[in-house]
C-alpha cells in the first residue's frame, strides 16, 4: 500500500512538472531514495529472524509442542487409571487427549493411548410438521466420539493430581470419566484390622445417632401399626364409601 | 388436588395447569414412596399373617392416586406437550426439531446415511 501511494505521488509529480530528459531520471532517483528504506527494513527483519533462528532455538518444552507427545515407559504395566474423554467434535477430543498425554508425561506417569473407542450414534426420526403429515419426516443424529487414555503404574496421589489438573483445565465440549484403581500390599487384612479402631472412633458420632424413634415404640409390631391405622374401625372392607 | 400442592414450588420451563399438576404428583409420589414400598413389602411377604397382608392391600389401594408413580407423565419443557417427548432432551418432537435446526442442542445434526 505504501509503495503504491509513493508511485502515485511520483506520477502526479510527473504530470504537474513535465520536464523532458531530466524527469525520468529524477523520478527514478526519487524511487531509489524513497523505496529502499522499506525494502531494507523488511530484509533486515527477515535477516534478523533468520540469524536468530540459526543462532538460537526455542526452549525444548516449546519445541515439543510441535512434535508428537513424549511418553514414559511403564515398568509393570499395571493399569491404575482409565480416563475416557467424550465429545461431539473430533477436534476438541483429539486436542484434549493430546493435552492429557503431555500433562501425564510431565508428571512422570506412564500412559498408553489415546485409544479411539467405538462411536456412539443416536438417531431420531420425527415428522417435519408439528401436526400429522407423517409421510414427510426428518432424521437427526448425535455422534459421541470417545478416546481412552490409560495410566499404568501410577502413584495414586500423582494420578489424582493429574486428574485435578485436567479438571482445572477442562476443555469446552469435552466430558471426562475416570476409573481409578489402587493396589494394596498382600497384608491388607492385617492393615484393615489395625485401622478398625480409628474407623470406629470416627464413626462413633454417626453410630450413636442410630436407633428406634421414641414415639415409634408405642405402636410396637407391624400388625399393631396396621391395626392402629384408619382401617382399625372398618368392620368389613368396602363397607364404607371411599373418602377420596 | 390442592392438598398436594406445596406452598413453595420450584418450577421451570413451560408452566400451565397441567405442568403444575404433574409437579404436584411428582412431589406427592416422592413424599409417600416409603409408605407405598412398606405396604407393598407387607403384601408380598408370605411370612406375615393373612389378615395383616389383606389390611396392607386395602391400605395401599386406599392411598390417593397422586401418590402412584404411574400418574407421573413427562412433559415438554419448552411447549408443555405430553406426547412424543424425547427423554434425553425433555422436549416434544417439534420443539426438538426447531431447536436442533437452530443449533441449540449440542452435537445434534441432520442425519443422512
Amino acid at each position: 500500500m505504501r509503495n503504491l501511494a509513493f508511485s502515485a505521488l511520483n506520477k502526479s509529480n510527473q504530470a504537474t512538472v513535465p520536464r523532458r530528459g531530466i524527469s525520468s531520471t529524477e523520478s527514478e532517483s526519487k524511487k531509489d531514495t524513497i523505496s529502499p528504506p522499506d525494502t531494507s527494513s523488511a530484509t533486515e527483519w527477515s535477516e534478523r529472524l533468520d540469524s536468530l533462528s540459526s543462532r538460537a532455538r526455542l526452549p525444548r518444552s516449546v519445541q515439543a509442542v510441535y512434535l508428537r507427545p513424549l511418553r514414559r515407559s511403564s515398568e509393570y504395566g499395571l493399569p491404575s487409571c482409565d480416563l475416557q474423554l467424550r465429545s461431539y467434535s473430533v477436534r476438541n477430543v483429539e486436542f484434549f487427549a493430546d493435552f492429557a498425554i503431555r500433562a501425564a508425561y510431565y508428571l512422570r506417569l506412564p500412559v498408553s493411548g489415546p485409544v479411539p473407542l467405538p462411536r456412539i450414534v443416536e438417531r431420531w426420526t420425527f415428522p417435519r410438521s408439528n401436526f400429522v403429515h407423517k409421510k414427510s419426516q426428518e432424521n437427526f443424529e448425535r455422534i459421541t466420539l470417545r478416546r481412552l487414555i490409560q495410566i499404568k503404574d501410577g502413584n495414586p496421589e500423582v494420578v489424582q493430581t493429574w486428574l485435578a489438573f485436567l479438571r482445572k483445565h477442562a476443555f469446552y465440549g469435552v466430558g471426562m470419566k475416570a476409573n481409578v484403581w489402587e493396589h494394596e500390599t498382600l497384608d491388607i487384612g492385617r492393615n484393615l484390622d489395625e485401622s478398625t479402631s480409628d474407623v470406629e472412633k470416627s464413626l462413633e458420632h454417626h453410630l450413636s445417632q442410630f436407633g428406634r424413634r421414641k414415639d415409634g415404640e408405642a405402636l410396637g409390631s407391624l400388625s399393631n401399626v396396621l391395626d392402629a391405622g384408619r382401617l382399625a374401625h372398618n368392620q368389613a372392607p368396602l363397607a364404607n364409601i371411599r373418602r377420596h | 388436588m390442592s392438598m398436594f400442592r406445596p406452598k413453595k414450588m420450584e418450577l421451570s420451563g413451560f408452566v400451565n395447569t397441567l405442568a403444575l399438576r404433574d409437579y404436584c404428583k411428582r412431589k406427592a409420589f416422592e413424599k409417600h414412596e416409603p409408605e407405598r414400598q412398606a405396604l407393598r413389602y407387607a403384601i408380598r411377604n408370605t411370612a406375615l399373617p393373612q389378615r395383616v397382608r389383606a389390611q396392607a392391600q386395602l391400605q395401599l389401594s386406599q392411598m390417593h392416586c397422586y401418590t402412584r408413580p404411574t400418574q407421573i407423565k413427562n412433559r415438554c419443557v419448552a411447549g408443555g406437550k405430553a406426547r412424543s417427548v424425547i427423554r434425553a432432551f425433555r422436549l416434544g418432537r417439534f420443539q426438538f426439531r426447531m431447536q436442533a435446526l437452530a443449533g441449540e442442542l449440542p452435537g445434534v445434526k441432520k442425519a443422512s446415511w
